[in-house]
């Protein structure tokens, strides 16, 4: 019952700091009797876990399925994780290798309405992070969709895994876990690449690579 | 043709800023994940004791710390322990009832200790640092099924 003070505190600076951080303190503070903190932990990860299952094109309902799996997972589990720091991890991984079963099992290859979303893009006011506010938002979705399907896999998942696997990524990726890292730079230079061809530009300067 | 930390994280922000707002997280997600967990721990198989007697008895020894018995229960299980405070920690002694035979894990302060049952629902920890504790007991091997007791301070 005692350090709610506390508790309130951490909420207010929780704003700013990254899911994996947030989400070990709630399950720490959970696993001490703070009821409230499965709150917290939920709304801390379930974001991340959204657009990880949803970089593996499942619809909507499969993805809230998946996430759901994960969390009952989660509870039939969490006596056994060892280290309350790594939760984030647990619950990515657990819900990345749902999403890639359920994927595999359905087949699935259109998942997101391509011509929906470009709307959405070109209508909605952007984001207000710095950075994205100079950006060209449907010309960085443009790109994005350039890109390979595993190439748009592995960015959206290490956007959001703030402490991607990469062993059980590529794993899942059926890659070697050395091509891991040069697979990422090489789609972000695709990406930048394909910004840079349309005069796009992200932070301040110009994404053309090196040239 | 490496690009430095700053671009890469620039790229990545911008990158989470378009799918968050192309492909946000739908409004009741949080509100469903949060109710199956409540159902999903209702049904679960680990039984909750609640702290229900605490006694302090003062130490003998001048410069030792108290002795407190704590007792746990949820009406048909019960787990006592006695804490008592030394120079590198707490020692912790305790006693199940009925007997439980599988690991007894102790989590203070997001450390985990863990010990074997000895006989008869008899566990033990030493050195255990202050703070916030919790004992979970296993049974029949499954980490999903067994006790907790507590929350409690050391």
């Amino acid at each position: 019952m005692g350090g709610s003070a506390d508790s309130v505190e951490v909420r207010q600076t929780s704003v700013s700091r990254p899911p994996w951080a947030v989400a070990a303190d709630a399950f720490r503070e959970w696993l001490d009797g703070d009821r409230g903190a499965m709150d917290r932990l939920v709304s801390a990860m379930n974001p991340v876990l959204w657009h990880v299952v949803r970089a593996y094109r499942l619809d909507e309902a499969s993805a809230k399925d998946v996430i759901q799996d994960t969390w009952v997972a989660f509870v039939r589990s969490y006596g056994s994780i060892d280290d309350p720091q790594a939760i984030s991890s647990w619950l990515t991984v657990t819900a990345r290798r749902t999403a890639w079963r359920t994927a595999k099992q359905a087949s699935v290859q259109v998942a997101t309405e391509t011509d929906e979303l470009e709307q959405t893009m070109e209508t909605e006011p952007p984001a207000e992070d710095a950075a994205v506010a100079r950006l060209d938002q449907s010309a960085l979705w443009r790109g994005v969709q350039a890109l390979s399907e595993r190439c748009q896999r592995l960015l959206r998942i290490v956007a959001f895994d703030g402490r991607p696997d990469y062993r059980r990524i590529a794993e899942d990726l059926g890659m070697p876990i050395g091509s891991i890292g040069p697979t990422r730079a090489r789609c972000l230079d695709k990406l930048r690449a394909a910004l840079a061809l349309g005069g796009s530009t992200l932070g301040g300067s110009t994404l053309g690579g090196a040239s | 043709m490496s690009m430095d930390r700053t671009s890469d994280d620039e790229t990545f922000a911008a990158l989470r800023a378009m799918w968050r707002q192309a492909d946000p997280v739908p409004a009741d997600l949080d509100g469903s994940v949060l109710a199956l967990i409540d159902a999903e721990l209702i049904t679960s198989d680990v039984a909750l004791l609640e702290l229900i007697d605490e006694h302090t008895r003062a130490a003998t020894v001048r410069g030792a710390g108290d002795e407190r018995t704590l007792r746990f229960s949820d009406g048909t299980r019960e787990v006592l322990i006695r804490i008592v405070p030394g120079p590198h920690g707490a020692r912790i002694d305790g006693w199940s009832v009925p007997t439980v035979d599988g690991a007894v894990t102790l989590r203070c302060d997001g450390r985990r200790h863990e010990t074997s049952a000895m006989t008869a629902g008899r566990f033990a920890f030493n050195g255990v640092p202050d703070g916030a504790a919790t004992l979970w007991f296993e049974v029949g091997g499954a980490p999903s099924a067994g006790w907790k007791a507590g929350p409690f301070t050391i």
